[in-house]
């Protein structure tokens, strides 16, 4: 039983489609952060032709490459293209065929489960199940902002699981779910296109002191659907408007406002143990934690560790560095630098589990 | 659907803006583009690709479109499934044109959307840049 780290495809996207980075350096550079888990999008990783026929020539490098750098795979993330055509809705077979040719590329890749997005309709999945029995490759339902562990969606599919009594689905938490505050990286950019920044502190503090209020009403709010979540602001959100449109705020920093942020309780993790196959631990910015390690001050990562850690998870924190997005945008002058940021990342994380036992942790929020 | 343009780098490469030569004649030019999305997508999930040089935009139906070795109209390309735009090769978009661009330093602007099932709008993704039109090469009208 361990709590064992690893990374995902994703955080290193720029180094790879800009050229500067191939397959085989993503893995050495996860090795060398201390990672074993290999989490890949496979539209990404796999070339093109590849990914609709497997070759044996991608197989063998995929595997060599595993090999040398102590690396296992671990999730494959998966989407649902049901609008691959302009016009039309792809039927509930084409989804499910879909899903099949991404089970077999996962299964011949040695991955252990898929990450499959909230927007994959329930009726799909729930026929998917037994094709992922098949496979022996795990159905993970990722739980991403805005989105709660409690949505009445995400107990609907556990409800199904235990209805189908399988070991080969459950969900995936997205470490977006315990966000602390506006992201600092969309702040800097609101700053930058000049919003106030005393008036964007404000915010920032606001939304930190609502985070446990927040988690609160999402137990009691049994929300619908993802549509429905998606276009739901964060609790406290309209109070908070209100107030910076008094104090002169305009378009910027009510975007601030509006951040679609969600604080999931990190005890829930601990209801819904079982359920958990893989984990996204995502992140957006590591910054120096003033005591010789990094924190990212967006995500209440050092918590949730915790709370896994005390709770015997099993399986694997798979770091995803999303904060890489916010650098194509014209205003960022740095470049991402995705295993940097993965190194910190695992720095942080190493420092949280190897953090002596100071008892179960009854409250949470920092 | 709601159409958006937001600015975004490395969509448009630096490399590969060159003439398209035919029979001896320029026909027209190419110029590449990066998906500007993180995993790759079949040609089917492109909703649009806009090119202008020096502020003249051009139509779709004056684009072809190449990736992985197969080259398709705008309408064709609605229909292919299973050739990508792959995040680490760029698509090559050939634009054939009466008055094609003389090679030189140029103002391109290029910007494509993707399809993405949890996306609401379809964004037009891209940048403009200054960049030099090379002479192509020879090749037979593709």
């Amino acid at each position: 039983m361990a709590i064992k780290l690893g990374a995902s495809s994703y955080s290193y996207q720029d180094e790879y489609a800009l050229g500067l980075m191939t397959l085989e350096d993503t893995m050495a550079a996860l090795a060398a952060a201390g990672g074993t888990g290999y989490e890949a999008i496979l539209e990404q990783m796999v070339p093109g032709g590849n990914f609709m026929h497997l070759s044996d020539e991608f197989v063998g490098r995929w595997f060599d490459g595993l090999v040398k750098y102590g690396l296992e795979p671990t999730c494959a993330d998966i989407f649902d293209d049901f609008n691959l055509y302009r016009g039309r809705t792809l039927t509930e077979r084409e989804q499910l065929n879909q899903m099949k040719h991404y089970l077999s590329v996962a299964q011949r890749l040695g991955f252990q489960s898929v990450r499959v997005l909230c927007n994959t309709p329930l009726t799909v999945l729930e026929k998917a199940i037994p094709m992922a029995e098949d496979y022996g490759v795990k159905l993970g339902l990722e739980i991403h902002a805005p989105l709660s562990m409690k949505s009445r969606w995400a107990i609907n599919w556990m409800e199904m699981i235990d209805r189908a009594n399988t070991k080969y689905a459950g969900i995936i938490p997205d470490f977006g779910i315990f966000g602390l505050r506006p992201l600092t990286l969309n702040v800097d950019k609101a700053i930058r296109a000049g919003a106030d920044p005393e008036l964007c502190h404000f915010i920032v503090e606001e939304y930190k002191k609502n985070a446990k209020k927040r988690a609160e009403s999402n137990q009691i709010l049994e929300h619908a659907s993802p549509e429905e979540m998606m276009h739901r602001g964060a609790e406290g959100s309209v109070e908070l408007e209100e107030k910076v449109r008094e104090m002169g705020g305009g378009p910027l920093e009510l975007e601030l406002v509006n951040a679609r942020l969600s604080y999931d309780n990190p005890l829930w993790l601990v209801e819904y143990m079982d359920k958990i196959v893989h984990i996204h631990a995502k992140f957006y910015e590591m910054v120096p934690d003033g005591s010789g390690g990094y924190t990212d001050p967006n995500i209440d990562t050092e918590t949730v560790v915790r709370v896994l850690r005390d709770n015997g998870y099993d399986g694997y924190l798979s770091s995803e560095y999303e904060g890489q997005g916010f650098f194509r945008d014209p205003g960022f002058p740095e470049y991402p630098d995705g295993p940097e940021q993965i190194r910190r990342h695992h720095i942080m994380i190493r420092k949280v589990l190897s953090e002596p036992y100071v008892g179960k942790l009854r409250s949470y929020g920092r | 659907m709601e159409e958006r343009i937001v600015p975004r780098k490395y969509v448009l490469c630096e490399d590969g803006f060159e003439t398209v030569i035919a029979d001896g004649r320029t026909v027209g030019f190419q110029v590449k583009l990066r998906i500007p999305e993180y995993r790759g997508l079949p040609l089917a999930l492109v909703g649009g690709v806009k090119v202008a040089v020096d502020g003249v935009e051009y139509p779709p139906e004056s684009m072809t479109f190449t990736s992985e070795g197969y080259t398709f109209t705008r309408e064709e390309m609605e229909t292919v499934t299973d050739v990508y735009w792959l995040v680490d090769q760029p698509l090559v978009v050939t634009v054939r044109t009466d008055a094609p661009p003389a090679p030189g330093a140029h103002k391109v602007a290029a910007y494509a959307a993707v399809r993405i099932s949890y996306m609401p709008v379809e964004l037009y993704a891209g940048e403009e840049k200054t960049l030099t039109l090379d002479e192509g090469r020879e090749r037979d009208g593709d």
